[in-house]
């Protein structure tokens, strides 16, 4: 019984200095980093758009953007949700009848028609909008009026 | 009794010579011998062979051969602009060991730029992969990567680098000296992407770090 606490006692020593012997094999490292170069997203492009007529009904037309793809376009104003007709994805008429329900109308003030382009398939929006001018009509003069 | 015996028995008596007298004497002799051959000098010749310097090996991973560190290397392969939703990119980086003693490693990612992008934007990281062109280059643009083994498909937060390779619990691959892959690269904007997006930009990295194999 004597013996077996020496024995044990320099069993540990060895463990204690052979253990850390085994932990300086460190083995080589290299790293390298990369940065891409930027992605940028796509903006949509607003068309100008154009105003011709006056009186009962003036029409508003756009070249439809065609990047990254063909917009697909909608109108309406500014003041009410109610959708404007789109001619050809590229045009909308404004009459005096369609804007009766607006109080504005009712009383000559102007009227924000909001032309909206859509890239297809995706929640991607591009807006333009115009400010029509309107005058109840008196004895056939009045009505709207382009900038 | 005959003469002969008369003869021998007048002649003076032989001694036997004593030990006493004969060692000395031959230690003399081998004193002297020895001695002497000292004298024979041997020829003899010597040559110095020069060592060649001892030149310690290197553990070197490049990328596209270039380091990569300290500096950041600026991968301009996957950059673009006109990204819309639905699009993708694709590049390969070719990782490479440059050093004499194979290797091990894996690669972590991380990404800047807009955060609003960043959400919308899939990373998919292909070892071994090759790039497929999109050959109309119409939209969408849809270039992909094919072959190879798929490690990451996922968004990279600007919460911190995340492992792209190997896939998580993977064992890190080998590459002996001399060697190279290819790690395909593929940016996927979402196509659910928010209008907010448009013009945003964003930028990807990673970090690839090697360690001697051991085995």
């Amino acid at each position: 019984m004597t013996l077996r606490a020496p024995v044990v006692l320099a069993a540990l020593a060895l463990c204690l200095v052979l253990a850390p012997v085994r932990g300086s094999l460190a083995s080589w490292t290299d790293s390298g980093s990369v940065t891409s170069g930027t992605l940028s997203a796509r903006t949509l492009q607003s068309v100008p758009l154009s105003c011709t007529g006056g009186g009962a009904s003036v029409t508003i037309s756009w070249t439809p953007s065609t990047s990254p793809a063909t917009l697909t376009y909608t109108a309406k104003t500014s003041q009410s949700a109610t959708a404007l007709p789109v001619t050809g994805n590229s045009s909308t008429t404004v009459t005096t009848t369609l804007l009766v329900g607006l109080l504005g109308a009712l009383l000559g003030s102007t009227v924000t028609v909001v032309v909206t382009g859509s890239l297809p398939g995706t929640l991607w929006v591009t807006t333009q909008q115009i400010t029509l001018r309107y005058t109840p009509i008196i004895l056939g003069a009045g009505g709207l009026t382009c900038p | 009794m005959s003469g002969r015996h008369a003869a021998r028995r007048h002649a003076a008596p032989r001694r036997r010579p004593r030990l006493r007298t004969v060692l000395p004497a031959l230690a003399g002799v081998t004193v002297l011998t020895v001695g002497g051959m000292g004298t024979y000098a041997y020829w003899t010749d010597s040559a110095t062979v020069q060592g060649g310097a001892l030149v310690s090996g290197s553990l070197d991973l490049t990328i596209d051969g270039q380091q990569g560190n300290p500096t950041s290397y600026t991968w301009s392969a996957l950059a673009t602009s006109g990204l819309a939703p639905g699009e993708s990119r694709a590049a390969v980086m070719t990782v490479a060991n440059a050093g004499d003693v194979p290797f091990t490693y894996h690669a972590t990612g991380a990404s800047g730029g807009d955060a609003g992008l960043r959400g919308t934007m899939t990373i998919r990281v292909v070892l071994g992969g090759v790039k497929v062109p999109d050959n109309d280059n119409a939209y969408p643009i849809q270039e992909t990567c094919s072959g190879g083994t798929d490690t990451f498909d996922a968004h990279l937060d600007a919460s911190g680098a995340v492992q792209v390779l190997p896939t998580g619990g993977g064992t890190d691959p080998r590459l002996a000296k001399s060697a190279s892959i290819g790690v395909c690269v593929q940016v996927t904007m979402d196509s659910d992407a928010p209008d907010s997006v448009q013009g945003k930009t964003y930028q990807p990295s990673f970090t690839f770090t090697a360690a001697q194999a051991t085995s």
